[in-house]
């Protein structure tokens, strides 16, 4: 009995707050919903209908697809390189952490203004150190521009949490002895052949985890890509959750918005099967 | 300090938090509201309003303490939101069941959902008595009503105009546009040496649409259009002057005739353009009037630089070539008010001739009552536009107040394409009827 | 000195020199919207990188008077009380999962567990419907449950392994004398395990603070926290970039002055999530 006692608290807090409204949205995607019209009427698939016609969606698939690949490809190994680099305990090595991570906890609002004023085409800082360095006026659309905004926001969120990754790579570092690096270069290896042979290797599951972190965040970003772009230029910034809060908000499609964060859902718990999957597979080797 | 302290130290903040929360509870879809000076068990009447920037509030405040001191049995409280915030607002507010008794609207489709959903009164009746709906401007009236009923009252009314550089068009011996065909002539002398013709901000995705608007009304006709927009009715965008006037608005933008990168200009930036006199053009609503006349954006004097001409006719086309193109935004009146006389009381009274010249005279914009704009509270560019509102044989609305909120998301997104060449108008047109269909198909499961 | 031992310390100096480099670009843009706001608006579209003369505090002004400080306020509430919340509920079944046995103990963990992987997104609809109904929907009242549900997974988690941690002598010695579990939880696991307490708090806290869709979502009226004040702070204000600025060292900074003051906290906190999960 007193167990559960315990327990009870926590758990119905998740259950009446976090389950039930899952399970909710999860049947909100088989309906139509409209508060003002009073309608609530249910339509079965339509809605994944609607949107799996809808090109926004597919867009939107392929932006959070290149998020993932492109976050995965740019912070992990940076992260890896800074978490190496600023290993030891120094005065030098904490300022300089302390500085990479602290994006973590500005509000993703705060640092998405903030980049769109810099990186705004016309008055921009960033334009204006180019055209100080060029000697003629730049005025590259940056984030406005269909061509480079996607990549313009995947660069934000990098900056936002290639920090957060190195203090996540460096914390499982420290279970490495230091015995490794030291016979290592006694041996006459150079600084990367330790860091690809002894590092690499034993940071394996630490990476793992880290890799599916990326991607998890990749597929939910919201913050940063509602504030500079609204999924703009048309459409070439929409990411799943962008084109949610449409859908649900704007065209006021409840029910398709639904539809879409099961879609997210699903998604993420596939990744997450993966990653157990893969972690499992990694327990088990030597 | 031990972990009682933190305790109580959280229950005292969840005091506060409660505190806290209960002036801002919804009540209000917004809530900086305005202390009552009314007699006890007085009528509570809730005015939601998006008046928040100067000098629209301090000018509603003035009337809303005028009304309060005449009703003192009526205890009127003004609650302002952000524009862009109103439409969620509302929304909830309405869902939830506690909507103000009065609250702005915005007419065409948006007004619409709200009397199919039963939410607002029909005022037919009540404008009915004491001449109430003969006050008004006829040209502001059709788009409340619907289905045999009028579900709100007017307010301000914005149409669209060309505003240009009158030194510079006299310089180059140029006069104001009369046809489409002349537009694009006087656009060619500017390209040539090297100027922008026209200043467009497209951030908001709306701008553009006007020119497609205005040139869809001309072409296939005003009653065609209102009835193409309607997912209610048969009309599916069929006639080959839609792609027409898409074409036509694509040409000015391949011919560059629109400010650089028009995508991502904003709004100030574009009336920047035309008050450092660096394009001789620019398309856009009466609601800027002001601002370029006498304002911190624009130089000493700008005002006596610039005049309007009507928005061009496209000889031939099937529409009434002198109709403007604009809109009125109002007020409605909750279904589910507990207040209603008192509510009406209050809405009779804003709409008030006397107090209507009021608000002209403080805000400088269009009250569609009539006889509000005269010499005595109006600018000589307002009153231009009063008189050319009166003697307008209709005002045909822009597209995006009347189309479904689902079609005119993906219609706005696809014409923006359109401008950075990325969508073709045929693209932009089947866009439109996609999504129109859905909507339609989803209405006719509606009662 | 040997020239291998000075190309080692030239090498040594390059790659330091590199690494401030990177870390000067990191900060720069914060750096610059600090100094910019200033700067009148007009001054910063204009000559972004000059120093401001003379430098002012009326975007502070414009901010401050927009109703930000008060959105600072709602902010601090909401985020205590949840959290003040989540640390009850959490160290509560912390206690049992590592502590007590019982049937179901596992299914129940994974279930809690799962939920860590569920984006907010997914809930954002029905929750937001079932507020309106309830008329609650604009209030913050609606974010308390919520937060508090999302923040359970993690917090569970870390408290469990952090409960587990802590020796067993004394608990064995008390229960000996008869104590019972609620007494044991209050007066000897939540004490010995208040780093670990502190540091989830922190890390809850700092999430529920910058949470962004169900605050924008939920919060439609006037009582508004940070993300979603300063977002429609920039709506209304997007011409006036000092203002903006203004606005966003009016955020940001206090957050990084506590976070630098806080750091090994937030830290650990947040790799031992990472780690352990």
């Amino acid at each position: 009995m007193v167990p559960y006692a315990f327990v009870a608290p926590a758990l119905f807090v998740f259950c009446a707050f976090a389950l039930i409204p899952i399970a909710l949205g999860l049947c909100a995607a088989a309906f139509r919903i409209d508060p003002v019209l009073r309608v609530c009427e249910y339509v079965g698939a339509r809605n994944f209908a609607t949107i799996a016609s809808d090109p926004p969606f597919h867009i939107a698939l392929r932006n959070n697809l290149l998020w993932i690949l492109l976050s995965i490809g740019v912070q992990i190994p940076l992260a890896l390189l800074l978490a190496a680099a600023l290993i030891d305990q120094s005065r030098f090595c904490r300022a300089l952490r302390t500085v990479f991570f602290s994006p973590l906890v500005i509000p993703g609002v705060a640092i998405g203004i903030m980049f769109s004023i810099v990186l705004d085409g016309q008055f921009g800082a960033l334009n204006a150190a180019l055209s100080w360095v060029e000697g003629h006026q730049v005025t590259v659309g940056w984030t406005a521009d269909r061509r480079w905004a996607l990549f313009c926001l995947i660069a934000v969120a990098c900056w936002q949490y290639t920090g957060y990754h190195m203090m996540v790579l460096l914390a499982g570092m420290q279970g490495i002895p230091t015995e490794l690096y030291e016979a290592a270069e006694i041996d006459g290896a150079g600084w990367w052949q330790r860091l690809g042979g002894i590092t690499l290797p034993l940071l394996r599951r630490v990476m793992l985890a880290d890799v599916l972190l990326v991607a998890i965040g990749s597929v939910k970003v919201f913050d940063i890509v509602q504030v500079m772009t609204q999924g703009g230029p048309n459409n070439a910034t929409e990411v799943l959750a962008t084109y949610m809060y449409s859908q649900a908000f704007m065209s006021e499609r409840m029910g398709s918005g639904a539809a879409v964060a099961v879609v997210m859902l699903i998604i993420t718990l596939g990744f997450a099967v993966i990653h157990s999957r893969l972690a499992r597979l990694e327990a088990g080797a030597p | 300090m031990p972990i009682t302290r933190y305790l109580w130290l959280a229950c005292a903040l969840a005091g506060c938090l409660v505190a806290a929360t209960d002036c801002g509870r919804p009540r209000a879809p917004s809530a900086v509201v305005t202390p009552s000076t009314a007699a006890p068990g007085a009528t509570v009447v809730r005015f939601g309003s998006v008046w928040v920037n100067e000098p629209r509030k301090s000018t509603l405040e003035k009337v809303a303490a005028e009304f309060r001191a005449r009703h003192p049995e009526i205890d009127l409280r003004v609650e302002y939101t952000q524009p862009d915030d109103y439409k969620p607002a509302i929304r909830t507010a309405v869902a939830a069941g506690n909507a103000p008794d009065v609250f702005f609207v915005w007419p065409g489709e948006w007004l619409r959902k709200f009397a199919r959903g039963h939410q607002v009164l029909d005022l037919t009746g009540e404008l009915a008595k004491d001449g109430w709906g003969d006050q008004f401007i006829p040209n502001a009236m059709p788009l409340f009503e619907y289905r045999g009923g009028t579900w709100g009252v007017p307010m301000l009314m914005q149409c669209a105009y060309f505003l240009y550089n009158n030194e510079m068009f006299v310089k180059r011996g140029l006069a104001p546009p009369k046809t489409w065909d002349e537009l694009l002539r006087v656009c060619e002398v500017f390209k040539r040496e090297g100027m922008a013709p026209i200043g467009l901000s497209n951030v908001n995705k709306w701008p553009l649409h006007h020119y497609v608007s205005i040139l869809w009304q001309r072409i296939v006709g005003e009653d065609r259009v209102l009835d193409d927009y309607d997912t209610e009715t048969e009309g599916s965008f069929s006639d080959p002057g839609y792609v027409e006037g898409l074409r036509m608005v694509r040409l000015l933008a391949d011919k560059g005739y629109f400010s650089e990168n028009a995508n991502g200009t904003s709004r100030e930036m574009f009336r920047q353009l035309f008050a450092t006199e660096r394009v001789p053009m620019i398309m856009t609503g009466t609601w800027d009037l002001g601002v370029l006349q006498n304002s911190d954006e624009v130089p000493e004097g700008f005002g006596d630089k610039w005049d309007m001409f009507a928005l061009p006719e496209v000889p031939g086309g099937k529409g009434n070539q002198a109709y403007m193109m604009g809109a009125p935004d109002g007020y409605a009146v909750w279904a589910d008010t507990k207040s209603k006389d008192a509510a009406l009381t209050w809405l009779r009274f804003l709409t008030s001739t006397e107090v209507a010249q009021r608000l002209v005279s403080g805000l400088q914009e269009l009250v569609c009552v009539k006889g509000a704009v005269n010499e005595q509270t109006a600018g000589d560019k307002l009153r231009r536009y009063a008189a050319d509102l009166e003697a307008a044989p209709g005002v045909t609305p822009w597209a995006d107040i009347m189309l479904e909120s689902s079609v005119r998301e993906a219609y706005l997104d696809a014409l923006s394409g359109m401008l950075d060449g990325t969508v073709s108008p045929e693209d932009v047109l089947a866009t439109l009827r996609d999504a129109h269909a859905k909507a339609r198909a989803e209405t006719r499961t509606e009662s | 000195m040997t020239s291998s031992r000075r190309a080692r310390m030239l090498r040594a100096l390059a790659v330091r020199a590199l690494l401030i480099a990177l870390a000067a670009a990191a900060a720069s843009p914060v750096a610059w919207a600090a100094f910019a706001s200033l700067k009148h608006g007009r001054d910063i579209t204009t000559r972004p990188f000059e120093l401001p003369r003379p430098p002012t505090m009326r975007n502070y002004a414009t901010a401050v008077e927009a109703g930000l400080l008060w959105q600072w306020l709602h902010s601090v509430l909401l985020t205590s009380v949840c959290v003040a919340l989540v640390l009850l509920l959490a160290s509560l079944a912390a206690y049992a999962f590592a502590r007590l046995s019982f049937r179901g103990r596992g299914p129940l963990r994974t279930l809690l567990l799962s939920g860590m992987m569920v984006p907010v997104h997914a809930v954002l609809i029905p929750l937001f419907v079932a507020a309106s109904r309830a008329g609650l929907a604009g209030s913050p009242l609606s974010l308390i449950g919520p937060y508090v549900a999302f923040s359970l997974p993690l917090s569970v988690l870390l408290l469990t392994a952090y409960f587990a941690e802590v020796p067993r002598e004394i608990e064995d010695a008390a229960r000996l004398d008869g104590c019972s579990d609620l007494r044991l939880w209050w007066h000897v696991l939540i004490p010995m395990a208040r780093n670990g307490l502190i540091t989830v708090g922190i890390l809850q806290g700092v999430w529920i603070w910058n949470e962004y869709p169900m605050a924008l979502v939920m919060l439609t009226g006037n009582w508004k926290t940070l993300p979603v004040g300063l977002a429609a702070f920039k709506g209304q204000y997007h011409a006036d970039w000092g203002a903006v600025l203004a606005g966003l060292v009016i955020v940001a900074a206090p957050l990084l002055a506590l976070f630098f003051v806080f750091q090994r906290w937030i830290v650990r906190g947040i790799t031992a999530g990472a780690v352990r999960s």
